[in-house]
């Protein structure tokens, strides 16, 4: 009886210990790396931290950082950039993303070789889809500038990235350019699964194609559309790359949204509390929508 | 009769007309870097020559290999740079990933919802927030300007993303071979590193191609840890002409190819793998 009961002990304790092998290494490297750090950043949102001051102890100044964040004279402008670059962008993937995906779900030649194609503009990195573009753009002798300068009422060569809402029109381009392939392969994925015998069924009570995506495809593909716009809207709205090595948030801060802001105020500028301050805006933003990504996917059931 | 031939053709011609537009859509950046690149550098800024190169020229690719120099250091130590650090990242990223992915897809423990929270989360924040005090950290250490700096930061960087992918693959896979294995007497980590892992190779690859992707076009903790041309990653190498007075775009526009053409071929390879996979990752 003892010995029946200590065995079983001595397995869970073997269980636990084979778990733990299995889960330390990725714990230790998130928490040191990723949840560390985010607690850091909020409590030094609440300090003095300026790097050109030497000021070793870092005191608390309350919700100072956030006053002078809210006082910056460009606050505004980026504020209304990073909502126009998150919503223009994210509603322009998700249209384009689910009109491809329903373009390529058709039945045409060379349909595998398209669906090859939409891998390139995820595949190319940012560093070098700024490069492109800075080039083809360029009104000198850019071969995309000159493309859209043959168009009608266009006059002469266009200086793209002059001014604020030009530049921040053509960058959110660029990025529904590069990102609408991924949610358009994934509602690909999605439609694909849809049994083809509700078409058949709804073809022979003769309803037509609209009344078919409206009353068959878009149920089914809605759930998993919703959770690409949260997961998109995440990833947007901390854009940065993208937009740094094309304007570096200018003209006059018509491109500067706040993942830019956040980098030019912590590693240019030195404003590390400030830095910080927004970047807890930033983080209430995202947890807002993470709960909503939360609420939307599957529960694990295992959990 | 006629009347549905000729609707049917119709509409077959829009269709076709759509696919060749949004065809092109999607590949002119890419298109339009390999022009530049088969340019010679007189040829650049000529508006006349158009799409087609009309004196395609390879010496691009040979500058932009050879004398493409920053402070004396030019791709080919970049790109060591960024295949060492980013290989090895991605080789322990996938490992431990695949360990804790398992463990949640298999496993029963309590505090399991903590991990799924944690990794779950990590697809959301934004990395620009915890760069700042992290690099505060890690200038303090006197740890900047290093690769092993930057790997250890990729490690962390590819990990979620990585587990967030096996955890939707591992649930794919049934139960039965574990069973068949644990009943032949085969240990948890014999089951994991004999069965699982050779089963999944082509999944594990789709994976790591991902994560070795995000470091090798990273530029934002790439221009913060590293600040001598010895060190640099490629992105850095690609954007070394900021602020210079003549920008050499056929050498720039041929490394861009150089960089981004392998990728592309192994992401198409790979597609049917990669697009399970995410999907698999969104849907969970």
């Amino acid at each position: 009886m003892a010995k029946e009961a200590f065995k079983r002990v001595s397995y869970k304790n073997r269980d636990i210990l084979i778990t733990l092998q299995f889960i330390i290494p990725s714990i230790a490297i998130m928490s040191i790396f990723i949840l560390f750090p985010i607690i850091r950043a909020i409590i030094m949102a609440f300090q003095e931290w300026v790097l050109t001051m030497p000021s070793p102890t870092h005191p608390f100044i309350g919700l100072d950082n956030f006053r002078e964040a809210f006082g910056l004279t460009h606050f505004p402008i980026m504020t209304v950039n990073t909502l126009v670059y998150t919503f223009c962008n994210v509603a322009g993937r998700m249209a384009l993303g689910l009109g491809v995906a329903l373009l390529l779900n058709q039945r045409f030649l060379g349909r595998s070789f398209v669906r090859g194609l939409m891998l390139i503009p995820w595949a190319m990195p940012t560093v070098v889809v700024t490069n492109v573009f800075r080039i083809s753009l360029d009104p000198n002798y850019g071969l995309l500038n000159a493309l859209v300068s043959k168009l009608p009422f266009v006059h002469g060569p266009i200086q793209f990235f002059a001014s604020g809402p030009l530049a921040l029109g053509t960058i959110i381009c660029i990025s529904i350019w590069k990102n609408f392939p991924f949610v358009s392969l994934m509602l690909l994925a999605a439609l694909q699964s849809v049994a083809k015998d509700y078409y058949d069924a709804a073809s022979i009570d003769g309803a037509s194609g609209f009344i078919q995506f409206k009353k068959i495809t878009w149920p089914l593909i809605k759930p998993i559309w919703n959770i690409l716009a949260v997961l998109q809207i995440l990833w947007t709205v901390k854009e940065f790359e993208l937009i740094y090595l094309i304007t570096q948030g200018g003209p006059n801060n018509g491109t500067n949204i706040i993942g830019i802001d956040i980098y030019l105020n912590a590693f240019r500028f030195y404003k590390v509390g400030v830095a910080c301050a927004e970047g807890v805006l930033l983080l209430l933003f995202c947890l807002l929508f993470t709960s909503i990504y939360f609420k939307s996917i599957q529960k694990r059931e295992n959990l | 009769m006629m009347i549905t031939k000729v609707k049917r053709l119709i509409s077959k011609s829009v269709l076709y007309f759509m696919v060749i537009i949004v065809s092109l859509a999607i590949t002119a950046p890419f298109v339009i870097m390999l022009s530049y690149s088969f340019r010679s550098s007189h040829d650049i800024f000529s508006l006349e020559i158009g799409l087609i190169p009309k004196n395609p020229t390879l010496s691009a690719y040979y500058n932009a290999l050879f004398n493409y120099k920053f402070s004396g250091y030019g791709f080919i130590q970049w790109s060591m740079n960024s295949i060492v650090t980013c290989g090895i990242a991605t080789f322990f990223a996938i490992f431990f990933a695949a360990m804790s992915g398992y463990a949640i897809s298999r496993f029963k423990f309590t505090g399991k919802w903590i991990l799924w929270f944690l990794i779950a989360f990590t697809q959301t924040i934004p990395w620009v927030i915890i760069l700042v005090p992290y690099y505060i950290t890690v200038s303090r250490l006197g740890l900047v300007n290093s690769l092993w700096t930057l790997g250890a930061t990729y490690l962390a960087v590819f990990l979620p993303t990585s587990a967030w992918l096996f955890v939707g693959y591992f649930d794919t896979i049934p139960y039965e071979i574990e069973e068949a294995a644990k009943i032949d007497g085969c240990s948890t980590w014999q089951i994991f590193l004999r069965i699982i892992l050779p089963l999944s190779i082509t999944s594990i690859s789709a994976i790591a191609l991902v994560a070795f992707v995000t470091g090798w076009s990273d530029y934002l903790f790439a221009s913060v840890f590293l600040k001598e041309a010895r060190l640099w990653t490629l992105p850095l190498g690609l954007t070394s002409f900021r602020g210079e007075y003549m920008i050499q775009w056929a050498e720039i526009m041929a490394m861009s190819a150089i960089v981004t053409v392998p990728i592309v071929v192994l992401f198409i390879y790979l597609q049917r793998y990669l697009v399970d996979m995410m999907a698999g990752g969104v849907k969970q």
